[in-house]
């Protein structure tokens, strides 16, 4: 199903790009901004997108062994909850770091979504 | 950035909070995989599965001490932590076939990108300019 790692293709673009822009601003030593913290609600927002498809596409599709199930879940629980750590960490570290704290969190979703897709693909019935 | 009356900040501000954040990604992931596989595939090769949920164990601590500013408590995990993956990266290149599985620690880590090898590191240099 081409479509599904497709989506987490542009999940891990974005959130490769989002944490791009947290990393410049850290480089200029400014702290996360209004505008970084929308781009992360667009990036859970697009995450949790990509946990519903893929949850409902391994309803749907069957086929896997449980063991690849529990591990995809995992995988999507994790891109679930690393934008709000992320936020929770730089939250009142209102410095250069916070935007450096948010550029990992970024880093991770990508990191995330690229190894979700890669079980995906192998673990297809 | 106004510092507070105790001159220095705290152990888990600035640099800090990014270390804390990847240690806290680091215990998750590790931790996870290693439950994953210990649940599913024990027999395979149960010495890097129970290496990982070490590892995992170490940066959980290292996370939790930074977090609670316990400096003592994080560089003895940061200090385990580093000998940990530099014995366990140069034992997995010089006989592979004791590592069936790849461990986070494995080959420095190269599975992580070297996070791994570079993290304690620059932990130890983080904490050491702390009282």
């Amino acid at each position: 199903m081409p479509v599904i790692v497709a989506l987490t293709l542009a999940v891990l673009a974005l959130a490769l790009a989002w944490a791009l822009w947290c990393a410049v601003s850290a480089a200029r030593g400014q702290a996360p901004t209004v505008r970084h913290r929308y781009g992360l609600l667009v990036l859970e927002a697009l995450a949790l997108v990509q946990a519903l498809v893929l949850g409902i596409g391994l309803v749907v599709q069957g086929g896997r062994s449980g063991g690849a199930v529990v591990e995809i879940v995992g995988y999507l629980i994790a891109t679930l909850v690393v934008l709000p750590i992320g936020a929770a960490l730089a939250h009142g570290e209102r410095t250069r770091y916070g935007s450096i704290v948010l550029a990992v969190a970024g880093v991770t979703l990508a990191v995330l979504s690229l190894r979700t897709g890669q079980v995906w693909s192998v673990t297809r019935a | 950035m106004p510092e507070g009356a105790q001159g220095e900040r705290s152990i888990n501000a600035g640099p800090g909070r990014v270390l804390l954040v990847v240690y806290i990604v680091f215990a998750i992931s590790a931790g996870a995989r290693a439950a994953f596989q210990i649940a599913t595939q024990f027999s395979v090769a149960p010495e890097a599965f129970l290496l990982s949920a070490f590892a995992a164990a170490v940066y959980l601590v290292a996370a939790v001490a930074l977090a609670r500013r316990a400096r003592g408590v994080a560089l003895v995990a940061v200090v385990i932590e580093l000998v940990g993956v530099l014995a366990i990266g140069t034992i997995s290149l010089l006989r592979p076939a004791d590592f069936p599985e790849p461990t986070v620690w494995s080959e420095f880590g190269i599975g992580y990108g070297f996070v791994p090898v570079v993290l304690p590191v620059l932990g130890l240099l983080w904490l050491r300019g702390k009282s």
